[in-house]
């Protein structure tokens, strides 16, 4: 009896045990998206195209992808173009930067208007092919086109279906916008979870995004960023066409509770090289954020839920400030921007300026307010400008914003129906 | 005796849940090592002070205690510092350590070659709470930095609070900034359980460690070495006086982004593509491993496994001891010229390449960033540097797996030793 009684002490116990363990090896799931590893949504948050120099130096935005498994995969990939437009001349880009500025682009009594296209287009990459391309050509034909060119053992970038491979050139120049890739089965191109099991189906791709200026005089200018991929789960809901990311039944890795963006207030002089004059620099910073979710399936700003963003802002003083600023689908803007008017007036008194902070750099957490059936999350990236008294004027880098947590609420990707043969 | 038996098992069930409970906030957000968030080690493996580039590091508490962090230069500069390393002239390993503390969300920042005071009558340039007092670095210093989180008495602990990035700025005003890279900390384990040595054995499958394993591959997409630049010089749209063109083939004098693209001339010569604005990497790696107790350097052997657009596999390898900072086209060249190196533009004839650096069986892991720099036709200078973050895959600890996720080498166990003095 009292053997009996071990035993089942015993079994309840170790069912105990492994009940715990196999509940949080559900929570194992990778529940947070990545700059550092492959995955199966990929989105680039900024893209810009001004080949003309419209808005500065001439600028294009070079691209690399990578399909990093042994599989062959093919991706889905949406591009949003969010470049504004007068209202009184649609083929007039514009933007509110601008439009505060002494010369508008808007002349005539017309204001420039927020804009929101997507175009897509679909791709196959064979086992562990790279491919690079910028922004304002596209890539077509690919390298392995199946037609005149073949990779390594006679491999192709043609689909399963015979469907050509090609990437499309940005819809306009000058552009401004994003980007979102889906991997998908090569054989049916609905969305999959990644085929390489040494980062546990996670996904497959990789990318990153260089925006190359020349300005005038020779500077060539360069910043570069990774792309940040969202990491399939095990689940799929059998909908092809919409994407749950974090939450219940998420498909994806949610998106973060809150992005930590370490940063120079703006205004700040940097010395450096032992503090000669000619080593100092001004500093500002561009934030550019688009949300997790978002409907791809149609055009047109009024399809888009705004969303809110809660900004707390640190100094090197533990001093704490905060503002708010919202947005629709893409969003670039400078920082002391956020709670002035955009352009230069007022930007010595944003909390984001060093003549108000009082210290050189900043911790700002971001967080964007939850909506009643979404979590309505975002990602972005952060440039720097630093304005020297060189002679070579300007120079750009860029980083990936960390981040922390994730939320119980999801959000969605809804693609448009494939339709490319 | 049966309530003891049971309460005995009730003790390891509670034991079994706490320590579950304690990896899953590990594991729900993976316990790889990250560039996107904070952790408990925070490397920056590229910081340089050379009298044309300086650099600017920013760390940050980002939580709301307190945090404490013990934080290592190592200087991989040659005992002539100045001066190119050779046989003749070694590289040094040098260590130099110091403490710092910051506040709730308190961020900070110094540049390298000024170090930071502790100055209360601060100038704007520090103004804030001081952090502590941090050295400068000599000039020509060269390595990277290493930051620790520790409780206040010193010793090592796991908040994963921790968070950097490095801006490499030129004279010329160019910069170049990248994430630095955090291992987390297993938030389960007290600082008394860690001791001097960490142990990077944390993995999704050994939740028990104490700090993220190493990688065990790493994923690097960059450009031929000497690859036209895409921008600059391809395309209707080209921003720049640059060209790329082939030379002989069936084209010759036609824009080309690949030797492909050249053909062949009637004679069945194949023609070459060759511009004038090559974009050119550099590669930084530090081993996961050091023994910062009796100053023993990492040493670890990496495979290279290129890919070119054509999915044509090349393959390289090299040696990292204590610290690599090199151009591609001079790793694994051995007999070879850095012109017909595996990852010049040269052999690989894409513009797009695909690097998986994985170490040799038995090695530790590495870690690093790379650089890229462009230059055009009419550029005066130095050209436009930009540093990104490298992809991982897998850790050294779980061992490689194969594409079926078979196990095919060992374990292997990274590890920092500290020097005991440092927690006291």
């Amino acid at each position: 009896m009292s053997t009996m009684m071990g035993n089942m002490r015993r079994a309840i116990l170790t069912g105990a045990v492994s009940a715990v363990i196999a509940l949080f090896a559900l929570g194992v799931a990778r529940a947070d998206v990545t700059s550092d590893r492959p995955g199966a949504v990929l989105i680039f948050p900024k893209i810009v195209v001004d080949t003309s120099g419209v808005f500065g130096p001439r600028t294009d935005t070079e691209l690399q992808l990578t399909n990093t498994s042994d599989s062959v995969v093919s991706a889905r990939c949406f591009l949003v173009d969010a470049t504004s437009h007068c209202s009184n001349n649609p083929r007039q880009a514009c933007t509110p930067e601008t439009e505060a500025s002494g010369t508008p682009r808007c002349t005539g009594g017309g204001v420039c208007l927020a804009g929101w296209a997507t175009t897509d287009f679909r791709l196959t990459l064979t086992k562990r092919q790279p491919i690079a391309w910028k922004a304002s050509d596209g890539l077509d034909p690919f390298p392995c086109d199946g037609l005149n060119d073949f990779c390594h053992d006679n491999q192709s970038n043609k689909g399963s279906d015979g469907s050509l491979s090609r990437i499309l050139s940005v819809q306009e120049d000058p552009f401004f916008g994003e980007m979102k890739c889906v991997e998908v089965d090569p054989s049916t191109f609905e969305p999959t979870i990644g085929f390489n099991p040494a980062n546990n189906a996670g996904g497959d791709l990789k990318a990153e995004v260089t925006i190359v200026s020349k300005g005038s005089g020779g500077t060539v200018d360069a910043r570069k960023y990774n792309a940040i991929a969202l990491e399939s789960t095990t689940f799929q809901d059998g909908d092809p066409d919409t994407l749950v990311v974090g939450g219940p039944g998420a498909e994806y890795n949610g998106c973060p509770n809150v992005l930590i963006l370490d940063h120079f207030f703006d205004g700040a002089v940097i010395h450096t090289h032992g503090r000669p004059s000619t080593s100092s620099a001004s500093v500002t910073t561009d934030l550019t954020v688009v949300p997790c979710g978002e409907d791809l399936s149609t055009s047109g700003l009024n399809s888009l839920t705004p969303i809110t963003l809660q900004f707390l802002v640190f100094n090197e003083f533990e001093q704490r400030f905060s503002t708010s600023t919202n947005f629709s689908c893409f969003r670039e803007i400078q920082l002391s921007d956020i709670d002035t008017r955009v352009g230069p007036f007022g930007n010595s008194q944003s909390i984001f300026s060093v003549a108000v902070e009082g210290t050189l750099s900043g911790q700002t957490r971001i967080r964007s307010v939850a909506g009643p059936n979404s979590g309505n999350t975002i990602v972005g990236i952060a440039e720097e400008f630093w304005t020297g008294a060189g002679p070579n004027g300007r120079f750009t880098d860029a980083t990936n914003i960390h981040f922390t947590g994730t939320r119980d609420q999801g959000d969605t990707i809804v693609l448009h129906p494939d339709s490319t043969p | 005796m049966r309530m003891l038996k049971w309460n005995r098992g009730l003790r390891l069930l509670g034991a079994a849940v706490v320590g579950v409970l304690a990896l899953a906030r590990v594991a729900a957000a993976s316990a790889d090592v990250t560039t996107d968030q904070p952790g408990s080690i925070i490397v920056w493996p590229k910081v340089v002070w050379d009298g044309t580039r300086d650099t600017i590091i920013q760390l940050a508490n980002t939580g709301n205690p307190m945090v404490h962090a013990h934080c290592f230069y190592i200087n991989a500069a040659p005992a002539s510092p100045c001066l190119p390393p050779s046989s003749q002239n070694p590289p040094q390993w040098l260590e130099t350590d110091f403490d710092l503390w910051l506040t709730r969300q308190q961020p900070t920042h110094w540049v390298v070659s000024a170090g930071r005071s502790t100055n209360p009558d601060d100038s704007i340039d520090t103004a804030g709470f001081d952090p502590g007092l941090i050295p400068p670095v000599p000039l020509c210093f060269q390595g990277e930095l290493k930051c620790i989180e520790t409780d206040d008495s010193g010793a090592p602990t796991t908040g994963n609070k921790l968070k950097g990035e490095a801006t490499l700025r030129n004279r010329t005003g160019d910069v170049s900034k990248y994430n630095a890279i955090a291992f987390l900390g297993n938030p389960g384990l007290t600082s008394g359980d860690i001791g001097t040595d960490l142990q990077l054995t944390l993995t999704d499958s050994n939740p028990g460690g104490e700090y993220s394993a190493c990688p065990d591959r790493l994923l690097f997409n960059h450009y031929a070495y000497g690859a036209p630049d895409l921008a600059l010089a391809i395309g209707p749209h080209n921003i720049g006086t640059c060209t790329s063109a082939c030379v002989g083939g069936a084209t010759p004098g036609a824009e080309c982004i690949s030797h492909r693209d050249c053909g062949k001339d009637t004679s069945g010569k194949a023609g070459i593509c060759q511009n004038n604005c090559g974009v050119n990497t550099n590669l930084t790696l530090v081993p996961c491993q050091e023994n910062l107790e009796d100053q023993i350097p990492g040493r670890v052997t990496v495979q290279f496994q290129i890919f070119n657009e054509f999915e044509q596999p090349f393959s390289a390898s090299t040696t990292v001891s204590c610290w690599l900072d090199a151009p591609l086209n001079t790793l694994g060249t051995g007999l070879q010229t850095p012109t017909n190196n595996p990852f010049t533009f040269n052999v690989l004839g894409t513009v797009g390449a695909f690097t998986r650096i994985h170490p040799n069986p038995g090695n530790g892991g590495v870690i690093g960033i790379a650089e890229e720099t462009r230059r055009d036709s009419d550029t005066v200078g130095a050209g436009a540097t930009a540093a990104f973050n490298l992809n991982i895959e897998g850790n050294r600890f779980d061992g490689q797996t194969d594409e079926q996720g078979n196990p095919v080498t060992d374990s292997v166990t990274d590890q920092i030793i500290l020097p005991g003095d440092s927690a006291p």
